[in-house]
């Protein structure tokens, strides 16, 4: 493979990787060459000319970005001949360029600006006039000049390349070519911000920051991104403590300096004015903005009075998974240690907890892919076609193995093969792609499970007999023509695919929260980590499973102990706590009296449960939050809180990275960071507690000692686990008794008007935060219904037209945008805005986890009757 | 030749030379000294006094808001916050420009930065106040005093006016201003 | 996958071409060719139902066709007129040939008569260049053109559709196959 070569460069030897193009390996040697199209991400495109470099015995000039480094060259980059050549390349490029550099965003970090200083000649060989582009609106988020661009289609090409959303692209030809979308169409695609981080000039700039800062005034930080549990290392860049643009530099984080549209333009919630600024506490009616002091004293009044009446066990607990990991610890031993209760839950209860306790109960452990395994894995089996949207850069890796290593892709999902105009979209990209029904995933593994049982020459292998028994025994329910008519797909397709999968030299399964999130939601990881066994991807280096979070700390607040059945690091806690949702009815009952809700909204994520009538039993509900959600509004205490831009601590990924997060901005008013309001509950209590109890300690300087409390005291809690430990406990369960409940087949649907509804999450937002983010807002600001447009035209509904979904009782007006994406008899809506459109949808819980799922339903559609 | 010594030395001609340069001083030379606040010097070419903004002929203000006189300011006395005019889409301009005289060291590095030629050394040097907050001008302050001391104004660039056409007829076909869309 | 105005023919000849090629990008050419003579320009429309059928981005088809003048994205006259502008052509009077022909037309580059009978577009080199000025309009070529040659040749296009100054035929292949 990769040897290693000796060259030549600036008379100084150097030893590089075969195949380094020059242009890397001058770096190593020291010598920077000027370039423009050249992007360490990108194909050599060698249009710009500017990286010319004299290589002995070649009679003429080489583009370095282009050639490869061979043995024995001798290459120089600063002689006569190259100076003329990158001298007369300059003047061209300048003798368009015009000279606005003082109003360009990009003025200051500007590689034109940088090389021109370098390498232009003081006079210009040409007299006529620049070149002259109409201005042309592109959209509410990039901001084009044409006159600027120096042609390089870095943007154009990593749309295509890295993005593969193919957005851009350059139109006319010559002097006049420019870059721009479809007929000179204001821009509709992912807004991932790419072209704008690679453009090297100013042609592409952000329009939400537009004239509001200049490079060398911004303040950097580097941060970890909290719009998903991918991870992205971000920089916020902010002037007078107001963030003004986020970026990330090339190469660095886990996503290797990659963005989506929620890092690039949802900074707009940090600063937003609705942010809470004051602790709140209600009396009657009135919500009464108080000081610290008298809110963190009335809380721990009320409180102490509740446990004295009615024990510890009658507070309970509910933290958000957006908080950072130092924070959950804190919480739980607040509520565990400080109050004596086990009702301690976060909201991975929403369906992540399914991913981890299933993969944990199987293996171990879950941390058992990273990105760079998905990235070098040859095939990838994905049971989450919308990744793409829910977590944009997992889902880059995912097209990174497709597109540049020539991974063969299986996907599994209940979208089309078709895309809309300029979105990604992986079944596309797949090999493989099993179209399957709505809710058909639990058939769908066990048709694929099946189809490898069936195969001698796969399912070879030294599994235990109780295990092959076991799992033979569960999936013999369903005959191939059964699974074929509940799921759409032959048996046919699923012996390919499974073949395919088992063959996999390094075999990558990811799985997301249409799994998770999604009816039989546990059982379908344990499901498929049965699969993953039986196809031998697991416990081999290069192989492993992916659960896709969609919070960005969601490992983190298990590993934390931020659920019931764990203590921090994993060690299952005794006695029985109650889960959220047990929790509600706990409050419904009497037996919960106080509820401590951090960034946690139940009003808005169960709007089917009664949560309203369970949290008016409460004698004490405490809400901690950024803005006045519908369960503040009705709590006793608010107290508020900060976002991720604000505080220091570290977010845990769903590859179970630890990341640091930095503060990059004050709070807003008196909001104080998580960490701080529990310590100063934490010592409230503890001052007040009652001789003879074990007074716990909260007196934490920052973040950091109380992660250093966190490594002493579970230092398990973040090790990785090594192929053999898993695989050693992958041999220990297969001794054990499983028991699966069999899949459930999904009815049919009975009539055209009747559709099948998926309510989840949109590419512009995640969750409540991004719809204060204003960037954000104007791509997608309220509620719509995506059809298939055969539907569509069979009802005669015209794109924009409002449409009613009806379930039972319920009804709600929606407007409809037709969309390539979904299949035909199935809607889908953001849940990002309408509460009511939930309502529609029936509420199941999981036996084993408890996990809510309101996700899917069954809805008729009629044309709304104009009044 | 020893005798004109000899004289010299005789008859303290030194000090007759020395006293008549003094009564020619004490008599007969004007004073050096000026009446300060009834009287006032003339001051050279290029005399770097307080910082001024200027405009064109036009009366539209030369400034860009690039920042880079702030940048170029070695005791950091200007602070500016540029933005997009909110009556014209597109067009760069510092929404707000403010000067701390009491830290301006009066170097005119400010005035080398600008690009556009906005900015100016004034020969206001009487800045003297009882009031110290006075002495943070704003846009508008140093406008008026640019206003005052260069009443010549520069002609408005051609390229300059093709801008702003092109600025009003973005204006005309309704291309929003990033405020208004992020309002909207 | 419905097609808004490409016929079902247009499709059967676009997709024809699909197994001579490793990928559906590579129709593009062809693709946009055959829907030109379709509808007689290259409009959106035409252009989103060509990217539907090469599974591309409508970006990506619009990329080709801006960059090659062959293809109109307004629609066009009966002739239309493609003026050399490249310098063998120009070192022998292009430039007073083409605004001769605009006075005489009375439209400027890349614009349709009102009568809908002329178009006007430069182009670069048609490979004609020992006999230039020369123009090509629809599939002839016109060489050795003067202005009295030029105006004979539009009076003849006018009056009867076709004119004998023609120089050879140009040939394109059929594009159907048939």
């Amino acid at each position: 493979m990769a040897g290693f070569v000796h060259l030549t460069i600036d008379g100084q030897g150097i030893e590089v990787e075969s195949g380094t193009p020059l242009i890397e390996a001058a770096k190593q040697a020291g010598a920077e060459i000027a370039h423009f199209c050249y992007h360490p991400k990108l194909k050599p495109d060698a249009n710009c000319r500017m990286c010319l470099v004299e290589i002995e015995k070649m009679p003429k000039l080489q583009t370095s970005c282009s050639t490869p480094a061979a043995e024995g060259m001798v290459v120089h980059t600063a002689s006569n001949r190259v100076k003329q050549a990158q001298e007369g390349v300059m003047s061209f490029l300048l003798g368009n360029h015009p000279l606005d550099c003082p109003e360009c965003d990009q003025g200051g970090e500007c590689q034109l600006q940088d090389f021109a200083h370098q390498h232009s000649p003081t006079l210009s060989p040409f007299s006529e006039e620049k070149r002259v582009f109409d201005k042309e609106y592109f959209g509410p988020l990039i901001e084009k000049e044409m006159n600027r661009c120096v042609s390089c289609l870095r943007c154009v090409r990593y749309c295509d390349e890295v993005l593969d959303v193919n957005a851009l692209g350059s139109i006319d030809r010559g002097t006049m070519t420019q870059i721009g979308g479809f007929a000179h169409h204001e821009l509709d695609c992912e807004f991932c911000g790419g072209c704008i981080q690679i453009c090297p000039v100013g042609a592409l700039t952000s329009r939400l920051s537009m004239y509001d800062y200049r490079p060398w005034q911004v303040k950097k930080t580097e941060t970890i991104c909290n719009y998903c549990g991918d991870g992205c290392e971000l920089t916020l860049e902010s002037i007078n403590n107001t963030v003004v643009r986020t970026s990330s530099k090339l190469g660095t984080g886990r996503n290797t300096g990659d963005l989506c549209v929620r890092g690039f333009f949802g900074y707009g919630a940090i600063g937003h004015k609705d942010r809470l600024t004051r602790p709140m506490i209600r009396r009657g009616n009135h919500r009464l903005q108080i000081t610290w002091k008298g809110a963190v004293e009335s809380a721990v009044a009320a409180l102490k009075k509740i446990v004295e009446t009615h024990g510890p066990g009658s507070v309970g607990g509910v933290i958000s998974a957006h908080c950072t990991n130092e924070e959950i610890y804190l919480f739980q031993k607040l509520l565990r240690q400080g109050i004596g209760t086990p009702h301690v839950d976060s909201s991975t209860r929403y369906g992540y907890v399914n991913a981890i306790t299933g993969l944990h109960k199987v293996f171990g452990t879950t941390r058992l892919a990273r990105y760079e395994d998905v990235v070098g894995a040859d095939v990838l089996l994905v049971f989450a076609g919308e990744m793409t949207e829910t977590n944009p850069i997992a889902a880059l890796k995912v097209k990174e193995a497709v597109r540049k290593h020539n991974a063969t892709l299986i996907a599994v999902d209940a979208y089309t093969k078709q895309s809309d105009p300029f979105r990604s979209h992986l079944p596309r990209l797949a090999k493989y792609h099993l179209q399957i029904l709505q809710g058909a995933e639990s058939l769908a593994i066990v048709g694929l499970t099946k189809a490898l049982l069936e195969n001698p020459v796969l399912s070879e292998g030294d599994f235990s007999p109780l295990f092959l028994e076991q799992v033979t025994k569960s999936v013999a329910l369903f005959s191939f023509e059964e699974i074929h008519a509940a799921t759409g797909i032959s048996q046919e397709a699923f012996s390919q695919a499974a073949a395919a999968y088992a063959g996999a030299t390094r075999g990558v399964l990811i799985f997301g929260r249409a799994i998770t999130g999604s009816e039989e939601g546990y059982i379908n990881v344990v499901r498929l980590a049965h699969l993953a066994i039986l196809a031998k991807q697991v416990g081999r280096p290069g192989t492993g499973i992916l659960a896709l979070a969609s919070e960005n700390n969601a490992y983190g607040a298990i590993a934390m102990g931020g659920l019931p059945e764990y203590l921090p690091g994993f060690s299952p806690a005794n006695g029985a706590g109650y889960t959220l949702p047990g929790m509600l009815d706990a409050c419904e009952r009497g037996e919960i009296k106080a509820l401590y809700l951090v960034g946690e909204n139940p009003l808005r994520s169960l709007p089917q449960k009664n949560v309203q009538a369970a949290l008016s039993k409460l004698d004490l509900l405490i809400c901690q939050d950024l803005f006045l959600s519908e369960t503040a509004a009705i709590a006793h205490v608010v107290f508020p809180a900060v976002s991720f831009a604000e505080k220091e601590g570290r977010f845990t990924n769903q590859e179970g990275e630890v990341q640091r997060v930095r503060k990059a901005v004050e709070p807003v008013g008196n909001a104080k960071t998580d960490l701080e309001i529990f310590s100063m509950m934490g010592a409230a209590i503890a001052s007040s507690s009652a001789a003879g109890v074990p007074a716990v300690s909260f007196d934490y300087a920052n973040s950091e000692a109380v992660w250093r409390e966190i490594m002493a005291t579970v230092p398990d809690g973040f090790h990785t686990d090594s192929a053999e430990a898993v695989s050693q406990h992958v041999a220990v369960y297969a001794q054990q008794a499983i028991e699966l409940a069999p899949p459930v087949v999904i009815s049919k649907r009975r009539n055209p008007d009747e559709f099948d509804l998926q309510v989840g999450q949109a590419l512009f937002h995640s969750g409540r935060m991004s719809t204060y983010a204003s960037g954000l807002t104007t791509l997608l600001s309220s509620a719509i219904v995506l059809m298939h447009p055969s539907d569509s035209d069979r009802m005669g509904v015209e794109e924009g037209e409002q449409v009613t979904l009806r379930a039972g009782s319920g009804t709600v007006c929606l407007p409809v945008k037709t969309s390539l994406k979904v299949q035909p008899g199935t809607l889908f809506v953001p849940e990002h805005f309408s509460l009511d459109v939930k309502r529609l949808l029936p509420l199941a819980f999981d036996p084993t986890t408890g996990v809510p799922y309101s996700t899917r339903g069954r809805v008729t559609v009629s044309k709304q009757k104009i009044s | 030749m020893n005798l004109v010594k000899w004289s010299k030395w005789v008859f303290f001609s030194e000090i007759v030379k020395g006293l008549g340069v003094t009564v020619k001083h004490l008599f007969f030379a004007k004073p050096v000294t000026e009446q300060y606040p009834h009287q006032k010097r003339t001051l050279p070419e290029g005399y770097r006094g307080v910082i001024v903004h200027l405009r064109y002929d036009d009366l539209t203000e030369k400034c860009v808001g690039c920042s880079l006189c702030e940048a170029a300011c070695p005791s950091h006395c200007i602070t500016v916050v540029s933005g997009e005019d909110p009556h014209m889409p597109q067009r760069r301009i510092a929404k707000e420009y403010i000067l701390d005289v009491t830290k301006c060291v009066f170097c005119g590095f400010c005035v080398q930065a600008c690009p556009v030629d906005a900015l100016a050394s004034s020969p206001e040097y009487e800045m003297a106040t009882g009031n110290k907050r006075s002495l943070i001008m704003d846009k508008e302050a140093m406008l008026a005093l640019g206003d005052r001391y260069f009443p010549v104004r520069q002609k408005r660039p051609k390229y300059l006016d093709e801008r702003l056409a092109l600025f009003k007829k973005m204006q005309r076909i309704g291309f929003p201003t990033a405020k208004q869309e992020q309002q909207a | 996958m419905k097609l808004r105005v490409l016929s079902s023919a247009a499709e059967a000849a676009i997709t024809l071409e699909f197994e001579k090629y490793p990928d559906k990008r590579s129709v593009l050419l062809h693709a946009l060719r055959v829907a030109q003579q379709e509808t007689g320009y290259l409009s959106e429309e035409a252009m989103r139902d060509v990217a539907t059928l090469l599974e591309l981005t409508p970006v990506q088809v619009y990329d080709v066709a801006t960059f090659y003048t062959l293809f109109h994205l307004q629609p066009v006259g009966k002739h239309v007129i493609y003026a050399c502008k490249s310098l063998p052509c120009a070192l022998v009077g292009a430039s007073a040939l083409c605004r001769h022909i605009q006075n005489r037309l009375g439209v400027g580059i890349g614009e349709t008569t009102s009568d809908n009978q002329f178009t006007l577009k430069q182009t670069e080199c048609l490979a004609s260049c020992g006999s230039g000025p020369m123009v090509q309009i629809n599939d002839n070529y016109y060489e050795y053109l003067t202005p009295a040659k030029v105006d004979r040749l539009l009076d003849d296009l006018r009056a009867r559709g076709k004119s004998d100054l023609a120089s050879k035929p140009f040939k394109i292949p059929n594009v159907t196959g048939a």
